[in-house]
């Protein structure tokens, strides 16, 4: 690029140096796809659980750690679409009796081992004795499943082989409820797994801090398979006993999302131009099985006894940037402040 | 006397007449070997007309050579391979004509020497690039091997230790393709030749693609078991895990192996030592406690023979004590010890390395359930790897949550172990699940680093 030079070359030299600045800077940009990232969104909620339980599906902040740190060979999209997610390859036999599939060979642990087909089997293996042993829990389509490790080619990548008593239409949608578990960890953390920190799944953040009644910090997983996500460094879930307080941390900046409002706080944030009111990923029954939501507690210390906690709206600050894609299971890997 | 004079004039007369020949075929074996080499040498920068020419050549020359050395299997064997080596010169419809040839030079050399293994392997190659042989060469003599394999386990009764020949045999029995056969050649030629080269491993390496055929061409001796394992390791250690125990089975027979030669006396005490160490060593080897076990009990003496009786001691305490199966983490930048939750959990047997004496690095245990722990030992792989007791801070937890400082049962002791410094620290009974070895230090580089699983290990017993 060359300037003209007159009596008017310092100003062309200072539209040629803007220009040049900006051309720079809008490359930037388009290498990192968008802004830069805030380190961390924080999320209320009006209560934690106890354990991260991979079982416990209908209990709404339970559901939405999992969505953010333990992802399934499936993932279940908007519109009822289900997407492969840790499997790259899918195939259906015996008209939908027999499922066929490949773990893709990129995915790995928050520990940065490698995740095997064999360890996808015997999480399986776990969790449906985790289930069994709990009368409580509602069958998630485990009980009658056969799952085992294909007689794969010899130099093929292992396939794993789902069996079904007879071929079901929601099989796929199921699988994205069940996790994948490190699976021998699972077994040395005994019953403690779940608790604290001792967790171990496949998905883009690992639990970094629990602390009881206070707040869960989930951390990045480094090099997580889909490039440039996770997008926010950290996800941090804060209790907060009162509604006020919940809007208040909301409009201060604490925290970008209330993940479970009431309706008197949908419609004071309706006046806020600073918020925006989206429908909950946790809206409707819960996938497999069309229960409903289990609430341990029903609503904030502060709230009248018809104020009750919903789960068909999120309450977000509008500089917020979503990828709607993931958020439809309430994953915020897509998500950040920029 | 006048009769044995001309006698004895005749039979110097044959003796030198069988001497010109003897001395004329060496001659014109010479100079076909030096055409050999000249066409080997020379092959990339051949048009296909003169390498044609100068086969013919070749090729006439090592007849000439046989006429004159009709007993000399080798030279017979030569024309057979200038033959072959010649076939792509040749136009398709002369090629037969040439294997067949090969073949009959190969198979009147060995009715002369049938003791001569390379010969059969030579006719076993043929056999197996012309399956149709008989009809082809039109050959209907009475056969002593009914197959081609059959020939090929005869070549191992008449060479059971040449390892040129069990190799070839490898190659034509993959031709056939009989790969167990191959693969189990390919093993015994590993265990008894130590000039086996990297590229036959390689070769043999690709071979493998299931269990079974890994299990037939796994070595049982040392060290080449161990080139197998850390091969796996460093490019498929995936398919070291899946297969393991094929892994582990055949390290433990050639650790068997290893006592037998030191028990008869084959093997000194100093290499002795020094392999079964090399062994120890190895990340897979953590996942056999039961060869842990034979390998420590037999180091023990090793180590007293070495006069480091410290290491002999802390050996012969791991042995009867249970190795617990602990999870490991490391937490970088715990300026908070007191309470900083312990996550990013990995089992007891990560290799990836990790360094203890990073400025405010942590070290994290989780102990399982069913087991009573009683003391840590804390090893480098460093050769200038060193700690000083000092900056440690042992901190424990029931929750994970609120860690609490507390001094190990007795001083710290310390000690070299090949060269690297080992710690030992004693724990006190407690009911603690969640445990921190915290360096305050403030080392400028970290020295003090292994694999996870030798950084440290903890030891006690089960309480069930």
């Amino acid at each position: 690029m060359t300037c003209p030079s007159s009596a008017w070359r310092r100003v062309f030299a200072g539209a040629c140096l803007a220009g040049m600045v900006l051309l720079q800077a809008s490359s930037i940009f388009a290498e990192t796809g968008t802004l830069l990232p805030s380190e961390k969104v924080g999320v209320a909620v009006p209560y934690l659980p106890e354990s991260i339980d991979p079982l416990a599906q209908n209990d709404p902040v339970n559901r939405i750690v999992l969505s953010n740190i333990a992802y399934g060979l499936t993932r279940n999209g908007r519109d009822e679409t289900v997407e492969l997610e840790a499997a790259d390859a899918l195939r259906e036999m015996e008209n939908g009796k027999r499922w066929q599939l490949r773990l893709r060979s990129d995915a790995r642990y928050a520990n940065l081992s490698p995740v095997l087909p064999t360890d996808v089997v015997d999480s399986f293996k776990l969790l449906k004795q985790l289930a069994g042993s709990r009368p409580g829990v509602p069958a998630t389509g485990l009980a009658e499943l056969t799952v085992s490790l294909a007689d794969t080619p010899a130099g093929q990548p292992q396939e794993i082989v789902f069996e079904l008593p007879q071929a079901d239409p929601y099989f796929l949608s199921t699988l994205a409820n069940v996790p994948i578990v490190n699976a021998e960890l699972m077994t040395r953390f005994g019953d403690r797994f779940g608790k604290g920190t001792n967790v171990a799944f496949l998905g883009p953040y690992q639990l970094r801090e629990h602390r009881k009644n206070t707040s869960i910090l989930l951390e990045a997983v480094p090099g997580f398979y889909r490039p440039g996500l996770p997008r926010a460094r950290f996800v941090d879930f804060r209790v907060f006993d009162t509604a006020a307080a919940a809007l208040s941390a909301l409009r201060t900046g604490a925290v970008d999302i209330i993940a479970i409002p009431t309706p008197a706080l949908v419609a004071e944030a309706k006046d806020d131009t600073t918020l925006q009111i989206l429908q909950s990923p946790l809206a409707g029954p819960v996938e497999g099985g069309g229960r409903a939501w289990g609430l341990p507690r029903p609503r904030w210390s502060d709230a009248g006894s018809d104020d009750e906690l919903l789960t068909h709206s999120i309450i977000l600050r509008k500089t917020l940037r979503i990828d709607d894609s993931l958020l439809a299971r309430f994953d915020l890997s897509g998500t950040f402040l920029p | 006397m006048k009769a044995t004079l001309p006698l004895l004039f005749f039979a110097c007369l044959l003796g030198m007449g069988q001497s010109g020949v003897e001395l004329l075929g060496h001659r014109l074996s010479s100079s076909a070997e030096t055409s050999a080499q000249t066409i080997s040498a020379e092959r990339p920068l051949y048009d296909r007309s003169s390498l044609r020419s100068d086969f013919e050549v070749l090729i006439r020359k090592w007849e000439r050579a046989t006429h004159f050395s009709p007993w000399d299997s080798e030279v017979t064997q030569s024309l057979a391979r200038a033959r072959l080596a010649s076939l792509p010169t040749l136009p398709l419809a002369e090629r037969p004509n040439a294997v067949c040839a090969s073949l009959r030079d190969l198979r009147s050399a060995v009715q002369r020497s049938p003791q001569e293994a390379a010969l059969h392997v030579a006719i076993a190659d043929i056999e197996a690039l012309a399956p149709s042989w008989r009809t082809l060469c039109e050959i209907d003599a009475a056969e002593p091997f009914t197959s081609t394999s059959e020939r090929l386990r005869w070549v191992q009764v008449l060479a059971p230790f040449s390892v040129t020949e069990q190799y070839l045999s490898a190659v034509v029995y993959l031709a056939l393709g009989e790969k167990e056969d191959a693969l189990d050649l390919l093993r015994k030629n590993q265990e008894i030749n130590p000039y086996f080269s990297q590229a036959q491993r390689e070769f043999t390496y690709r071979l493998i693609e299931n269990e079974g055929q890994l299990q037939t061409a796994l070595p049982k001796k040392y060290p080449e078991i161990t080139y197998w394992i850390k091969h796996y390791a460093r490019q498929q250690p995936a398919a070291l895990e899946r297969y393991g125990a094929v892994f582990l089975g055949a390290l433990r027979e050639a650790v068997t192996d290893l006592v037998a030669r030191y028990r008869s006396g084959q093997l000194p005490v100093r290499p002795f030592g020094q392999y079964l160490k090399n062994i120890r060593h190895l990340p897979l080897v953590e996942a056999d406690p039961g060869l842990i076990a034979t390998l420590d009990q037999m180091l023990i003496d090793v180590y007293r023979a070495e006069g480091n009786a410290w290491w002999a001691d802390v050996l012969r305490r791991q042995t009867s004590s249970t190795r617990i199966p602990i999870l490991k983490t490391m937490l970088a930048d715990d300026h908070a010890p007191g309470s900083r939750m312990l996550y990013g959990w990995t089992t007891d047997l990560e290799t990836r390395s990790a360094a203890l004496d990073e400025p405010s690095q942590s070290a994290g245990i989780f102990l399982p359930d069913g087991y009573l722990p009683d003391f840590l030992v804390l090893q480098t792989s460093e050769s200038d790897g060193r700690l000083d007791p000092s900056e440690l801070d042992l901190l424990g937890s029931r929750d994970n949550e609120r860690f609490h400082p507390f001094l190990p049962r007795s001083t710290p002791s310390v000690g070299s172990v090949d060269g690297k410094a080992t710690l030992l620290l004693e724990l006190p009974p407690t009911d603690f699940r969640y445990f921190k070895i915290h360096y305050r230090g403030n080392a400028k580089r970290a020295r003090f680093s292994a694999p996870l699983a030798e950084l440290f290990e903890l030891y006690g017993r089960p309480t069930r």
